[in-house]
């Protein structure tokens, strides 16, 4: 087993399904139809800027061997930052979310071309304001080995530092506390 | 390829509407990994699968309704090579939620194999290093593949149409 290649992933779901998922919302909600989700802002966010919106609404939030991370919160703000990496250019999305309780979430994604020898990564988490150093080291390290997977062997061991670079651009925007409305969602 | 997979498949996949998951079941016999054959009436829910050419083995999910209105979670990983034995794990749940669980939960690191042209008696420190890196690598590519696929599938859940 153990191949450095990207797996090609079908899938396929049946009306029933969707029904049934339908169905168990209703009766675990009590509510008379489930609500949308409102798309990934992986999706939606179309440039380099910040977006904060104003209201809150049903989130979802990918992430990779997992549940889509689901809450009903405010998307504070979202950057998408352009990695290169040899010709290659990929996408290195972060958002960070406030959900009614004032818990914060962060999502990363790195999106990849699909004929590149590899998958885009996608996780998302709750995490503390003072302490998401932690879910960006661990997403810096999983990016990093996709990085290498897409770089091939090369005398200059710098393969790593756009992704690094792009990290910590986002990281310095996203994570500036006067621009997380935590205390107006609180009162 | 050898497989271990005998199940009849449904034709074709049920309208919406739970109540006639009863009316379209099919009967099915998967053979298990470690445990007694799992035998049921049903339907297929869902499946999803990552075969690619290029890579040796894949990996197939199903999610399937028993007439009994329980549910089965069922991976399955297949080898290109006819030389080695395809693998199935399956459970029963009670609830579809237990059911996804079941696919989340997997750890496709058991599917690793250890390798048998490596004596670990006679290698040196060094040759015992360099080997557990490799297996730690390909136990890191495996989780990762199945992770894609599992949140391929659980993505398409939640937003597909």
């Amino acid at each position: 087993m153990g191949q450095h290649i990207n797996p090609q992933i079908d899938v396929t779901i049946t009306p029933a399904l969707r029904a049934l998922l339908a169905g168990q919302s209703v009766t675990a909600a009590g509510e008379s139809a489930r609500e949308v989700p409102a798309r990934m802002i992986h999706d939606t966010v179309p440039t380099a800027t910040s977006v904060p919106r104003s209201a809150t609404q049903m989130q979802s939030l990918r992430r990779d061997g997992k549940r889509p991370l689901r809450f009903e919160g405010l998307l504070v703000v979202a950057n998408i930052v352009p990695v290169r990496v040899d010709d290659m250019v990929l996408q290195q999305h972060m958002a960070i979310y406030v959900d009614n309780a004032g818990d914060i979430y962060m999502s990363l994604a790195l999106l990849i071309p699909p004929d590149a020898p590899a998958r885009s990564l996608f996780n998302a988490n709750k995490i503390s304001v003072q302490a998401p150093e932690q879910h960006l080291s661990n997403w810096y390290d999983r990016a990093s080995k996709i990085i290498e997977q897409l770089t091939p062997p090369s005398p200059c061991p710098d393969a790593r530092a756009p992704l690094y670079s792009a990290l910590r651009s986002l990281t310095s925007l996203c994570l500036q506390s006067e621009r997380l409305p935590i205390e107006r969602i609180r009162t | 390829m050898t497989t271990m997979m005998e199940v009849t498949q449904p034709e074709q996949a049920v309208p919406a509407g739970v109540s006639q998951f009863a009316h379209t079941a099919m009967p099915y016999h998967i053979k298990r990994a470690g445990g007694r054959p799992l035998r049921f009436d049903g339907s297929e829910l869902a499946m999803a699968m990552s075969y690619t050419s290029a890579i040796p083995y894949w990996y197939e999910i199903n999610l399937y309704r028993t007439a009994e209105q329980g549910f089965v979670a069922a991976v399955r990983l297949f080898h290109q090579s006819e030389d080695k034995q395809d693998t199935i794990r399956a459970w029963e749940a009670a609830t579809l939620d237990d059911a996804i669980d079941k696919l989340i939960g997997y750890d496709a690191a058991n599917d690793v194999p250890l390798g048998t042209d490596f004596d670990v008696h006679t290698a040196a420190a060094s040759e015992m290093g360099a080997w557990a890196l490799q297996l730690m690598a390909h136990i890191s590519d495996a989780r990762h593949h199945y992770g894609s696929l599992i949140g391929e599938f659980l993505y398409d859940l939640e937003h597909g149409q």
